[in-house]
């Protein structure tokens, strides 16, 4: 659905703004964060293939922490930064000044000290690129509180990390913390109008550029 | 000197809190984890300075700013907050602050807190 020049100047977007935020977890846990070319793609949720490789971080089973941030009005979605649970924990340890690039399966719990500072860290993550996403459209945007959720996901309910969204536009990426195996996914799901508008504005600067 | 730290996140309340205690041991800080109980505790402790988170529950950081300065426009507010949208600054901007700064609070950032704070501080 989206020609070669859209996809081209959405992922070079969404590639400047998950830069940001990859700068910004860096500083928080100073650490160098290696990133994979986002993805971009336009399809129905009902199509994601579990067995797609892209997707086997959040569909492989175990537990997930899962952070969303809701955003609203002219352009509406909801952003997901996900890790598994144990490497959730090493990346808190991480911002909590520990010194742990690996853990013990039976020290993977999560703290509500913990779980406080993923919500923080998630936000700044969310933030910087939905409100990227706010000035290159020239829109304010709302935010929702964002959510935090620990998730058991089997290979029987692959579905559970999207059944309530009804978006179609995924874009997605993943980085990686050097020296660690920590690596979290961002998924960023647009409602049908912002997708349009999102469109529009880059359909208007790719006319301008072309005269 | 009284600072209020107005802050959902546990953490982060901790880090203001050391910083600001660091820098200012004079100081007397209070800390509130909305924008609710920061309006009540603005009310109660008549702060100096207020540095406030803006997504918060119950009250926004913004809606607090707005009712503080319905009332008063004398009191030093410093935004620290992960939003980066330029309208939401420009927002913040007209009602009245004295500095705002993005999440993460990085050694450069904070640095640049205690400046602005100490430029304030020493204005009055």
């Amino acid at each position: 659905m989206l020609t070669e020049l859209q996809k081209d100047m959405l992922t070079e977007l969404v590639n400047v703004y998950v830069g940001q935020a990859a700068n910004m977890l860096s500083e928080i846990v100073d650490k160098h964060i290696v990133l994979s070319i986002p993805e971009v793609e336009l399809i129905s949720i009902s199509d994601v293939d579990p067995g797609d490789r892209r997707y086997k971080l959040f569909f492989s089973e175990g537990h997930l922490f899962r952070s969303s941030l809701q955003f609203g009005y002219d352009f509406q979605g909801k952003a997901f930064l996900m890790f598994p649970a144990e490497q959730a924990k090493v990346l808190a340890n991480m911002c909590l000044g520990e010194l742990t690039e690996t853990i013990e399966p039976e020290e993977c719990r999560l703290l509500d000290t913990d779980l406080d500072v993923l919500k923080e860290v998630s936000n700044i993550l969310l933030n910087a690129i939905i409100g990227e996403f706010g000035n290159f459209l020239e829109m304010k945007l709302e935010y929702v509180l964002p959510d935090i959720e620990l998730l058991h996901v089997t290979h029987s309910d692959p579905q559970i990390l999207l059944q309530n969204e009804v978006y179609v536009l995924v874009l997605h990426t993943s980085f990686l913390l050097a020296d660690t195996n920590v690596k979290g996914i961002i998924l960023i799901a647009l409602s049908m109008n912002s997708i349009s508008s999102l469109l529009d504005k880059m359909n208007a600067l790719l006319e301008d550029d072309h005269g | 000197m009284k600072v209020l730290i107005v802050e959902d996140s546990i953490f982060v309340q901790k880090m203001m809190r050391k910083l600001i205690a660091d820098h200012f041991p004079e100081s007397e800080i209070q800390t509130a984890n909305n924008g609710e109980e920061g309006y009540q505790q603005y009310l109660e402790f008549k702060p100096d300075f207020i540095t406030t988170d803006l997504l918060m529950p119950n009250l926004s950081g913004q809606e607090m700013l707005r009712m503080i300065r319905e009332i008063d426009r004398e009191v030093r507010i410093i935004i620290l907050s992960a939003d980066i949208q330029k309208v939401t600054r420009e927002e913040v901007e007209n009602l009245g602050i004295s500095g705002f700064l993005n999440k993460p609070l990085t050694v450069e950032k904070a640095n640049t807190l205690i400046q602005m704070i100490q430029v304030a501080h020493h204005a009055d």
